[in-house]
């Protein structure tokens, strides 16, 4: 038992040393293959959604997404500063918590939220022009406008475009006919 | 200061760790999302777990998970599966002859390795009469395997008795994935003929099927401590069939099953006679059949919330002229799950088995015949107790058999993910390993020695009050997934053994009888380390290592048995301490990849078959080198040649405790080509 522990302690050091390193700021930058292509997704669901056009200041003016929750890693959306969508850039804009005011985003992206959060959001009566964007189980048919699900170990997702209406948002045909799932 | 010194330490350390310069990490961190430029439908083509190159799920499993994919299976270039499982780590997997092996998983290994669990799509395969795998029946198309799961350390909880150093789950694809024809032809100096034909077809929107038949020819080896042919040819047939059916949403069934043959060649030394010359070996054959069906089928009430009814048929008949059985196992299980409040996911279960056996009496085994039941339930709760970073699982089986009564084999495991990319799980488990019929009334000839007072025998007798062995295993474990091209994962363990199995003496008046006994405990603890590098679309690399170190002895009560050292020697020293495996994957034209796959085994020492007292037969530690080309001429027709064994003309992997004399495999070459339309 003594050689055993000898020698482990050596082990959990390495493995603790690993794990410090993890949490310096560069290494936690690295992100799963699973929240990149979400965030491709989010992306580019912009491109086929129009907006009423008093939600921007004028045909230039940025489009905002936001993102909100734990599970919220900014450099996944890295490389997306350069790009435009009809014509106008993007930013990208990342709120502490559901409590901040959420009509000056054109996307709401929630990860992580946890549940409770989540129900308080859905449940407010707001009907602005705001796209919300989540992989929470049920969120579309909540009355979310977007949610991710996995089919088949790919990823796909669910439109309320009853929801999306109320919000004066119009979703191309297109990736109404791409979604799994519309309500 | 002091800070940054110690991060940049640390950074070291971990960059030794994971094999990385410590650039890289930096870069990765910094480069774009490279799925930005991607349109919708390519987003939605690509799956997540071929890219991550394990199942999602991986990460979050707290114990220690390898997967065997198909595409490794292929790139390997092995044509059986238990030397597709030499690619997982903290197994042992030696060659014996061409239709044996020893496969053993943290340690224990032998040809009647016997704590170890195999299931091919949830079937066990795991013999009741010796506690141990015939590996020779379990020839399946290696084209129709989606992926073999290895799980190192108890599975008892969700897999009852005898999973006790590991469960290994050959999964087969869905007849919907092989859709088609495939013909496959080819052959070799060892793999004389490899052929297999499949044919599969959907029935209707919600049925498919397929079948597959396929047939092989081995050429026998030759013997170590001579050059003489080892008299191991190996023919072996098998046809399988599988239907999958999804009539709605919420309902799922399938129906398999296989009929298979072999016919084999075996050299049984010693082989003892009760007349001069007494001692002797024979050159025989096996002559094996079997068949099984198994219906599955799942209900979903709701996410969450599914019902899943498992039964299946089992028979064998084996019959050699050293040993002779015929099988029937009939086995029911249902299993439902089901998300309880916000936090808790049972799993619950039951089932039941029943084990005809029939033995003959060929003189050198005798085993009385018998029919078990085994009755088994087990709970199991996940409890979230962090959403998406901390969880918690217990659970225990329960089950009644025939020999032991009732056993329990409980386990408490704990996973946190501290980040989107990092896994740590820690656990504890008990396991046990039930008696075999061997074991409990099986008589095995060990000698027949002529006196002056006439011929005497010495048999190794089974022992009505054999108990159950038990294992109390710690483990531990990190895994890392970075974005796109490195993955590391370490598992480190403490098993705690005890009620071991070894032989004494003093069984009969003769004093010549053994007897088998519960007499050896002991620990073993050891590490294992995946690291998998993809650093381009064309190349990857994958490192295993596995250490072990295991420690046994002789409870005090027998100390003076002289048979309990040989065997805490053999349980010591029969599985390398280190073994390590390297492979690597290259794209390097269109249409041409290069497999290459080198293996270290450390130095081991076994007990020969031929000398049992004889204080064992050390093996040098050696490499095997396999590689192979594959051309894929066409988009239907694809061609490989592949070596194996490359680096010596012959090499003695393993040699068996009963019956198989030290046997060296010799080096192969094959050709193969594979037509799918």
């Amino acid at each position: 038992m003594e050689g055993f522990l000898r020698k482990y302690t050596a082990i959990i050091l390495v493995l603790l040393c690993v794990i410090l390193t993890s949490f310096h700021s560069e290494v936690l930058a690295v992100t799963a293959i699973e929240s990149k292509v979400k965030a491709a997704f989010v992306v580019n669901f912009a491109r086929f959604i129009s907006w009423p056009e008093e939600s921007f200041q004028g045909a230039t003016a940025p489009l905002v997404i936001c993102t909100v929750g734990n599970g919220v890693d900014e450099a996944v959306f890295s490389g997306i500063e350069t790009k435009k969508i009809k014509g106008r850039p993007i930013i990208l804009k990342n709120l502490k918590s559901l409590d901040e005011p959420v009509e000056s985003c054109h996307l709401l992206y929630l990860q992580d939220v946890g549940g409770e959060g989540l129900r308080t959001y859905l449940n407010k009566s707001d009907t602005s022009p705001v796209v919300s964007i989540s992989e929470s189980d049920g969120f579309a048919s909540l009355g979310g406008t977007i949610e991710f699900v996995k089919v088949k170990d790919r990823l796909s997702f669910k439109i309320n475009n009853t929801k999306a209406k109320e919000r004066k948002l119009r979703i191309n045909a297109s990736l109404l006919n791409l979604a799994e799932e519309v309500y | 200061m002091k800070k940054t010194l110690l991060h940049n330490l640390c950074a070291c350390t971990a960059c030794i760790v994971s094999g990385l310069p410590v650039t890289c990490i930096g870069e990765v961190a910094a480069s774009q999302n490279e799925f930005i430029d991607m349109d919708l439908s390519q987003l939605m083509n690509i799956t997540i777990t071929s890219v991550s190159k394990r199942p999602q799920n991986l990460s979050d499993a707290a114990a220690a998970i390898f997967v065997i994919t198909a595409d490794d299976i292929k790139n390997s270039g092995v044509t059986n599966v238990p030397d597709a499982l030499a690619m997982a780590p903290g197994l042992q997997v030696a060659r014996i002859s061409s239709s044996k092996w020893s496969v053993s998983s943290r340690g224990f290994s032998g040809y009647t390795s016997n704590k170890l669990l195999i299931l091919i799509d949830g079937r066990s395969v795991y013999s009741a009469a010796y506690s141990g795998t015939f590996w020779d029946e379990q020839t399946v198309l290696l084209e129709d395997i989606d992926r073999i799961e290895v799980v190192r350390g108890p599975g008892g909880t969700l897999w009852g008795a005898n999973a006790v150093n590991g469960v290994i789950n050959i999964i087969t694809k869905k007849a919907e994935d092989t859709q088609g024809v495939m013909l496959t032809a080819g052959g070799g100096n060892q793999d004389r003929i490899m052929s297999a034909a499949r044919i599969g077809g959907a029935l209707n929107d919600s049925i498919h099927g397929r079948l597959s038949l396929s047939y092989n020819d081995r050429e026998e080896n030759s013997l170590a401590l001579s050059d003489l042919q080892s008299g191991d040819a190996w023919e072996s047939m098998r046809s399988s069939f599988r239907l999958d059916g999804e009539p709605s949403a919420k309902v799922k069934w399938t129906v398999q099953g296989d009929l298979y043959k072999n016919d084999e060649e075996q050299l049984i030394s010693p082989f003892w006679t009760t007349s001069p010359p007494y001692f002797n070996s024979r050159y025989g054959s096996v002559d094996d059949e079997g068949a099984n069906i198994m219906v599955h089928y799942e209900y979903e009430f709701a996410s969450e919330n599914k019902l899943t009814v498992q039964t299946y048929y089992d028979y064998s008949d084996r019959a050699d002229d050293f040993y002779q059985q015929t099988f029937n196992v009939y086995d029911l299980d249902l299993q439902y799950q089901m998300g309880v409040g916000k936090s808790n996911n049972l799993t619950m279960g039951t089932g039941f088995r029943q084990t005809q056996a029939d033995f003959a009496d060929t003189g050198q085994v005798s085993i009385t015949d018998r029919t078990d039941e085994l009755y088994s339930a087990f709970l199991q709760d996940e409890i979230t107790l962090l959403p998406n970073r901390l969880w918690f699982t217990m659970g225990s089986k329960w089950e009644y058999n025939d020999y032991t009564g009732s056993e329990w084999q409980p386990s408490a495991r704990i996973l946190w993910k501290p980040a989107v990319n990092h896994s740590l799980w820690s656990s504890v488990a008990r396991a046990v390993r039930t008696p075999s019929m061997v074991e409990t009334t099986g008589e095995i000839l060990l000698a027949v020695v002529p006196t002056e007072s006439g011929v005497l025998q010495s048999n190794l007798r089974g022992n009505e009050d054999f108990q159950s062995e038990e294992l109390v295993a710690y483990e531990a474990g990190y895994r890392w997934q970075t974005s796109v091209d490195v993955s590391l994962d370490m598992s480190i363990f403490y098993n705690d053994y005890e009620e071991i199995y070894n032989v004494t003496s003093g069984a009969s008046a003769s004093g010549l009888d053994l007897s088998f006994n519960n007499g050896i405990s002991g620990d073993s603890h050891g590490l294992e380390l995946v690291v998998d590098w993809k650093p381009a679309r064309w190349l990857s690399f994958q490192a295993v290592y596995s250490y072990i170190d295991m420690s046994f002895d002789v409870n005090s009560s027998d100390s003076s048995e002289l048979f309990g050292s040989i065997l805490t020697n053999h349980v010591e020293n029969a599985s390398p301490q280190n073994q390590l495996s390297m492979r690597s994957t290259i794209d390097f034209a269109k249409d041409w990849r290069l497999n290459l796959w080198l293996r270290y085994i450390d130095e081991i020492m076994v007990i020969n078959s031929e000398d049992f007292l004889g204080g064992g037969l050390v093996i040098d530690d050696y490499f095997i080198f396999n590689a192979n080309i594959t051309w894929s001429i066409t988009e239907n027709i694809e061609l490989t040649l592949a070596g194996q064994n490359l680096l010596e003309d012959r090499q003695l992997q393993y040699a068996s405790e009963y019956t198989t004399p030290p046997t060296t495999i010799e080096r192969g070459f094959y050709g193969k080509v594979t037509w799918s339309f």
